[in-house]
């Protein structure tokens, strides 16, 4: 079985997946906790419309894609602040717009569809060097960044309004985190692709929050989650020649409805244990 | 006396309408200030203008004597929100990190927490009664033990004043006596000036050393010499039906 090891590509989608498994849930988690979740499905939308414009341009569409992105993730800051009270509304706005703007460049490059199905729903052998290169780089970029920022960050999502009067600076994080949560869908869609990234952003966070004991122990699970998901799904991708993006989202569903299914369990036999003794 | 807090002819509305109209008022260390009204006076609102959370349409806050709008040394100050028990409860955060969170400012940015500062959090945790629950999810406890927890988070800092919006809302009537005496020792034996927002009007007249009413806008300071006068001012702003309850305490 582990022949397929020497594959290339094979190293490349699961060294890639071993990194965006850790991005995604350290990222979601405070996505998840600041009920943000809307946010990663517009990013990447306007990701999606960065791919088309890269192969339209004949540009590296990642870069184009991290562009495109970054950007969006700006203006959703901006118009957050002019909206402080519908925060989603600013999410919504760029939410339309990414796929206006992505539809209407998909219809101009019509010719090359089949490429854009692969960032749409992940394709492990597709993963080139030049890919592994920059998710690598980045990866680490960001997995630091968010290790050093994850105390502010977890007292931002427990409470914004005391994080500030505690004297957090709020509005630089919030800014480098929507940053964040930008680039690290750009890097993830090349294996879940790009419908499917805010899906391992959330999944492995609400499963881990099933069984958290506290915030660390939440961010743990919720990366050993992703983990299992995408390694699995790599492999079960690749024998039986399916969608690696799909795959993973659904491997991540059942591990959910396993744990949720155990803890319904556990609270059954405990009733019975009480009606039985009393 | 050291003013901790000085307000001049402050104006807020949150639209045309202003809610607090030309309101003065000057806040001593070791204060305990109590600050009462009926609902929708804008008590909440005068503590939000005066943390800088809200931002007036006329009038100066000083804080340390220096003005709200630069203030920075945010961990001489404390505050309990009204609404400190409503976050989101199924937030996946023990009481130990949840305490910890207000010494992230002086751990600094990109470091990590020591085991000094959890001995911090232990002690602090003592002084509020909780420590045996550090380990406990904060959304399992209940209302008046996560009030403390709040308390102890707010405590952490050392801060020298409290600003506290009716901290006291669903929570026993023997916690309750608890956490007013904790809420005495920290004013007389650690000189913390408190402020704090409440419709419980036996303990305001009882504990309090000034107390403010608000009402139609406006705020009335008294000094507290004896209890009758007190309760004159407090008949004065909700009527009759108060004086009755303020008689039987
Ligand atoms: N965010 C807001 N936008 C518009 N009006 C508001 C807002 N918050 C409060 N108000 C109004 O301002 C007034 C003062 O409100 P505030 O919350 O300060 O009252 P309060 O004295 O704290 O009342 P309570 O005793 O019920 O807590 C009320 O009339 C209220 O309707
Ligand atoms: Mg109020």
């Amino acid at each position: 079985m582990l022949e397929i090891l020497q594959y290339g590509f094979m190293q490349r989608a699961l060294l890639a997946g071993i990194i965006i498994g850790i991005l995604c849930p350290s990222i979601g988690i405070f996505i998840v906790l600041r009920r943000m979740s809307l946010i990663g499905d517009s990013l990447s939308h306007v990701a999606l419309a960065g791919v088309a414009a890269g192969i339209l341009a004949g540009v590296y569409p990642i870069s184009m894609s991290l562009i495109f992105s970054v950007v969006a993730a700006l203006a959703i800051e901006k118009l957050r602040k002019s909206y402080e009270e519908y925060a989603e509304l600013s999410i919504a706005i760029i939410l339309s717009a990414g796929i206006g703007l992505a539809v209407v460049l998909i219809s101009l490059a019509k010719s090359f569809n089949i490429d854009l199905l692969g960032y749409l729903f992940g394709s492990i052998t597709t993963v080139l060097p030049r890919d592994l290169w920059i998710i690598t780089i980045l990866g680490i970029l960001i997995i630091i960044t968010i290790k050093f920022l994850y105390k502010e960050l977890f007292y931002i999502a427990f409470d914004e309004v005391s994080a500030k009067l505690a004297g957090i600076p709020v509005s630089y994080i919030n800014l480098l985190f929507i940053i964040l949560i930008a680039s690290t869908i750009t890097l993830s869609m090349r294996i879940v692709g790009i419908l499917l990234v805010s899906s391992l952003m959330i999944l492995p966070v609400a499963t881990s929050l099933q069984l958290a004991k506290s915030f660390k122990h939440a961010t743990i699970l919720s990366i050993v989650f992703a983990q299992v998901a995408i390694i699995s799904g790599i492999f079960i991708a690749y024998y039986l020649e399916l969608a690696s993006g799909g795959t993973i989202v659904l491997i991540s569903v059942m591990i959910l409805l396993i744990v949720l299914g155990i803890k319904r369990l556990n609270r059954y036999l405990l009733r019975r244990k009480v009606l039985g003794t009393s | 006396m050291d003013k901790i807090v000085k307000i001049r002819n402050l104006f807020f509305g949150y639209d045309e309408k202003m809610v607090l109209e030309d309101i003065n008022l000057d806040i001593h260390r070791g204060d305990y200030l109590g600050i009462v009204g009926p609902n929708g006076s804008a008590k909440s609102t005068l503590l939000k203008s005066i943390l800088g959370l809200l931002k007036p349409q006329r009038g100066s806050i000083e804080i340390f004597g220096r003005s709200i709008k630069d203030f920075k040394e945010w961990g001489r100050i404390g505050y309990v929100s009204q609404k400190a028990t409503s976050f989101n409860s199924s937030f996946p955060a023990t009481v130990e990190e949840v305490v910890s969170a207000n010494l992230f400012p002086k751990i600094g940015l990109f470091k990590s927490i020591k085991k000094e500062h959890k001995e911090r959090v232990f002690e602090t945790l003592k002084v509020v009664g909780m420590e045996n629950y550090r380990r406990r999810l904060i959304g399992n406890l209940s209302g008046g033990q996560q009030q403390k927890v709040f308390i102890a988070k707010t405590l952490i800092s050392e801060p020298e004043i409290i600003f506290l919006d009716e901290p006291t809302v669903g929570i026993d009537v023997e916690s309750q006596g608890e956490f007013y005496d904790l809420l005495e020792r920290f004013n007389k034996d650690m000189n913390i000036t408190i402020v704090m927002v409440s419709h419980d009007i036996g303990v305001i007249t009882e504990k309090v050393s000034r107390i403010a009413c608000m009402g139609d806008k406006k705020l009335l300071v008294h000094n507290k010499c004896c209890r009758v006068p007190f309760s004159e001012a407090l008949t004065r702003f909700y009527g009759d039906r108060m004086n009755m309850l303020v008689h039987r305490h």
